[in-house]
């Protein structure tokens, strides 16, 4: 190698070489052992959100959420498992109450919810980038934006697909990415490929895949089937299948008998027939 | 007695009260709000030391009772919090009201535009100004062409008309144009001696754009005023396609992940002119282009990724009076990238582009030209958060040929070798400051020998988390035509000076940037006065100021763009300062868009100072040679008629069956303006030609099926 040509690569050289003396790489979230009672009291937190979904209190959210903030702010013993998990059940309480102050009529309450819940999410994009659930969560989150924003909806709506494609191709067996997915086709236009036909496909693969949905993880997410099938007598509702809707609500309350609104609209389907 | 005991129970019901309204004022209550923008926050707020805690409302207010009294005097330690904010510690008495100012948390390095970048994106960065993708479709005047979308970001001050994009007052050629980080060299759809039409990028597959006007990377070398760096759409985890019918022709779209995790992405047009010109009356001319692209993502383990692409464009011109002109251009690429962690990433990319073009007249001339050059580039990236470190070496053989006659003249050959190394480093030197400082050192085996160093820095200051201030100075270097350099074993890189102060605004739904520069050009060519060589003697300047103001509303969006130019050059054979041909002194472009919920209806007006030219002062015989030759005036010093016109486009969604499709239209030019591009002269010089616009007034129809 000449001097000219050697003289190329010197610059080259000396970048790498301060590449190479930068301090160590960001770790990757540790899979060691879980510290029990952090373990414990996130699932506290995450139960309280639960509770306050199936009963449709706001204000059990809002304390199941704020124990998490509460674990978040310690940060004491909290191992990067659990930190995951910790941004993973604020996000979706802030998603729950989100659907609630929209559910409400409370549109500046929701997007606030929703901004929130989306900062929780991009924060686990970057801590777990391969975990796809929180992709399908963002993307429904995103479904609640186009409602308060019906003039982004072109923008949002490719933005929604691409996260939805996401989280199936990281996670094609997780329940929960097909049944946000699903809840999402129901409010869309057939021609965008929504409307009740297509989130009873979607909904009925969640509900396959909701029977292999075990693991010893206390802190996995296991939410979800009494939603599915709630969500799919709606389908059905909305095909005018009320039979077909009917078992699935009672299939809903059986799954989790405190959730209130598969009890709610069986309630009112038998009260029609 | 009666009296002692109501006075007993008076003072024992006082005594009950202020110890009640003790209990009462032990809480810990207040307000936390941003500390910029004093609006309120719903921050989590913790007493750590009692283990309580509680969300401020949407209002920011909070009150945590506390269960115990704590003793007089004593002070509760306060922590406030929200996701995306740096948090607070407070000590605190209970009962006195708390006024809490939570500050953003410092931003990543990779988050900041610290150049006054421009472009297209779904996600805006931070206090940059940018068109989502949905502008470029509803965009009047732009043919959903990303290179015609660009000119309505602020600093490029290109009429309406040509592709070709003047940055700053820079030449056309001064703009590098990178797709997908192979540099094309030719972007043209058709390109002839005095403009260039249409872009060869298809925007079905273009993801994202920046247009860069100063301080732009060291990444980038060889372009003096401006680079164009477009992003094709890559990994898909969705099928998405399209297909579109128009007056004009066919296109076609299809991405589809694949087994394996790997992605396809594919378009194909077609496009001829013969109905384009029925439907508006034009005839004499026609042309067909024909456009595919192609580009698969194949993951290799978990950390490394090969790209195969292909892009392939293809134009024909005919006149009736028997003028040919033809292109094809393209390239072809294959790139590894690694990323062995989330904050480093290594690619390689070689790549091969091509380009022909040529230019018949049945007995008149037959030009071919033929330019083809191997690109390869190394780069690495290093994410460290607080520094983004960007290092890399390119390096391009290319070889030209003209070929004028090829009856009767030999071939022009050139062949040349460049090669260069750059280092950035992106880096938050303190909270709300943000410097990008870069070295680009570069040597090209034409002109004169040794290595051009090209140092930059950027600085981007967050006045608020909405207000940016940058300011950005580098110099950049270009070695112009490889034939001239060829001629002239002693010419240096042409060389360009900028500096700029821009002022950013930008909320969720509106832009706004300020900016000033300056640009000052050195080593340009200019003809030695004996005519028969080339100088480093040219110079020059371009100064300007430059508004841009977008707004998005429910129902309709609004833009409005505004560029003033000072430029002059000393360059080619004008050996004064001179107003430069490309200074286009004021230039405006406002757009409206309205929006319903199944349709839109976008207006654009676009109004632009003609460009300096030369003047014929008269024509005198030569008696020797016996004809007429032209006395020209001052280099520069007349200006064509200023250029004005107006487009309008539509689009309306539709339901057939379960399907959308979009119906979609454009009137170009809907006044007829006559916009006078240049003044052409008879042989004798006796008669004056206005050569106007191509763009009359034209309607375009087109129906496009998206699937999702």
């Amino acid at each position: 190698m000449n001097s000219r040509s050697a003289s190329l690569f010197f610059p080259f050289l000396v970048a790498a070489a301060v590449l190479a003396a930068t301090p160590g790489l960001r770790p990757e979230p540790q899979t060691d052992s879980r510290i029990p009672d952090q373990t414990a009291k996130i699932a506290q937190a995450r139960d309280k959100i639960q509770e306050g979904w199936n009963a449709w209190n706001e204000e059990a959210m809002k304390a199941g959420r704020d124990r998490l903030l509460s674990l978040l702010l310690e940060d004491k013993g909290i191992n990067a498992r659990q930190n995951t998990y910790l941004y993973y059940y604020a996000g979706l309480g802030e998603y729950r109450l989100a659907v609630h102050a929209f559910a409400s009529g409370l549109a500046d309450e929701a997007a606030s919810n929703i901004a929130r819940a989306k900062k929780y999410l991009e924060k686990l994009f970057e801590l777990q980038p391969g975990w796809g659930e929180p992709y399908a969560l963002y993307a429904a989150l995103l479904g609640y934006e186009i409602a308060l924003n019906p003039d982004r909806g072109m923008e949002l709506g490719m933005k929604t697909f691409s996260h939805f494609g996401r989280a199936e191709s990281a996670e094609p067996r997780n329940p929960r990415v097909f049944l946000l997915k699903g809840l999402s086709l129901l409010y869309w236009p057939a021609e965008y490929g929504g409307g009740p036909d297509n989130a009873l496909v979607v909904l009925a693969r969640a509900e396959a895949l909701f029977e292999n949905d075990e693991s010893d993880d206390p802190l996995k997410p296991s939410w979800g089937l009494e939603e599915c099938l709630t969500f799919m007598a709606r389908a059905h509702v909305q095909k005018g299948e009320k039979e077909k809707a009917m078992d699935c609500l009672k299939r809903a309350s059986i799954a989790n008998p405190d959730y209130g609104l598969a009890r709610q609209e069986l309630l009112a389907l038998q009260k029609d027939q | 007695m009666s009296s002692r005991f109501f006075l007993g129970l008076a003072s024992l019901l006082f005594l009950a009260s202020l110890a009640i309204g003790g209990q009462e004022r032990a809480v810990i209550e207040g307000r936390v709000f941003d500390k910029e923008t004093r609006s309120p926050l719903p921050a989590y707020i913790s007493l750590p030391e009692l283990g309580r805690g509680v969300s401020a409302g949407p209002d920011g207010r909070f009150r945590i009772a506390l269960e115990n009294r704590p003793t007089p005097g004593a002070r509760v330690k306060v922590v406030a919090w929200l996701i995306g904010f740096k948090k607070i510690e407070v000590e605190a008495l209970p009962g006195e009201p708390l006024s809490l100012a939570l500050e953003l948390e410092p931003l990543p390095a990779r988050e900041i535009v610290v150049s006054a970048d421009s472009g297209l994106g779904e996600d805006k960065p931070q206090a940059a100004v940018t068109l989502d993708r949905m502008d470029v479709y509803r965009m009047p005047g732009t043919a959903a062409d990303p290179l015609y979308a660009s000119h309505v970001l602020p600093g490029v001050n290109s009429p309406p008309d040509a592709s070709s994009l003047l940055i700053r007052g820079g030449a056309p050629d001064e703009t590098a144009y990178h797709f997908d980080g192979v540099e094309i060299i030719h972007p043209f759809l058709s390109q002839s001696l005095h403009e260039s039409y249409f872009s060869i990028f298809d925007n079905q597959v273009v993801e994202d754009f920046n247009v860069s006007t100063s301080g732009f990377s060291p990444k980038f070398g060889d372009a003096l005023s401006g680079v164009m760096d477009i992003t094709a759409k890559d990994a898909l985890f969705k099928g998405e396609g399209g297909l579109g019918l128009s007056v004009f022709g066919l296109n076609s779209y299809l991405g589809t992940p694949l087994a394996g995790g790997a992605t396809l992405i594919g378009s194909l047009n077609f496009g001829r002119s013969e109905l384009l010109s029925v439907l508006n009356g034009d005839d004499g001319q026609s042309f067909a282009t024909g456009n595919s692209f192609g580009k698969l993502v194949i993951p290799v383990g978990r950390a490394h990724t090969v790209r195969l692409m292909g892009l392939y464009d293809r134009y024909r011109f005919s006149q009736e009076d028997g003028f040919r002109a033809g292109s094809e251009n393209g390239f072809a690429a294959l790139s590894l990238t690694s990323t062995p962690s989330s904050t480093f990433l290594a690619r390689l990319l070689l790549s091969r582009t091509f380009y022909g073009a040529s230019y018949r007249q049945e007995g008149v001339f037959d030009t071919t030209l033929s330019d083809r050059a191997w690109q390869g580039r190394l780069e690495a990236v290093l994410d460290l958060d607080r520094h983004f470190l960007e290092a890399g070496v390119d390096v391009m053989s290319r070889g030209q040929n003209v070929s004028w006659d090829a009856e009767t003249e030999d071939d022009e050959l050139v062949r040349a070798g460049r090669r260069a190394v750059y280092v950035s480093d992106k880096f938050r030197a303190l909270d709300k400051l943000y410097v990008t400082a870069g070295l680009r050192l570069s040597s090209l085996s034409l002109g004169r020998p040794g290595w051009k160093t090209d140092p930059r820095v950027s600085l981007a200051y967050l006045l608020t988390k909405k207000d940016t201030l940058r300011i950005s100075t580098g110099v950049h270097s270009q070695y112009g035509d490889h034939f001239t350099l060829a001629q002239d074993g002693s010419l240096r890189p042409r060389s360009a000076y900028h500096a700029s102060l821009s002022y950013d605004r930008s909320t969720d739904d509106a832009s706004l940037r300020l900016t000033a520069y300056g640009k000052e050009y050195r080593s340009l060519f200019l003809e030695d006065e004996t005519g028969a060589g080339w100088n480093n003697g040219g110079r020059g300047f371009a100064r300007g100021v430059e508004i841009f103001i977008k707004r998005r509303g429910r129902k309709f969006d609004v833009l409005g763009v505004y560029n003033s130019l000072s430029s002059k050059r000393m360059e080619g054979d004008v050996s004064v300062l001179a107003p430069s041909p490309y200074e286009i002194s004021h230039s405006l472009t406002a757009i409206v868009t309205l929006k319903g919920s199944r349709s839109s209806l976008g207006v654009r007006y676009s109004y632009a100072t003609g460009r300096p030219y030369t003047p014929l002062e008269e024509r005198v015989w030569d008696e020797t040679g016996e004809f007429y030759r032209p006395l020209w005036g001052e280099p520069y010093s007349s200006r064509y008629p200023s250029y004005r016109r107006c487009d309008i486009n539509g689009t309306w969604n539709l339901t057939l069956g379960r399907r959308m499709v979009i119906l979609y239209f454009g009137v170009t030019n809907l006044f007829n303006a006559r916009n006078i591009l240049r003044y052409e002269y008879s042989a004798d010089y006796s008669v004056r030609n206005n050569s106007a616009s191509i763009f009359g007034r034209s309607l375009f129809l087109g129906l496009y099926f998206p699937f999702f």
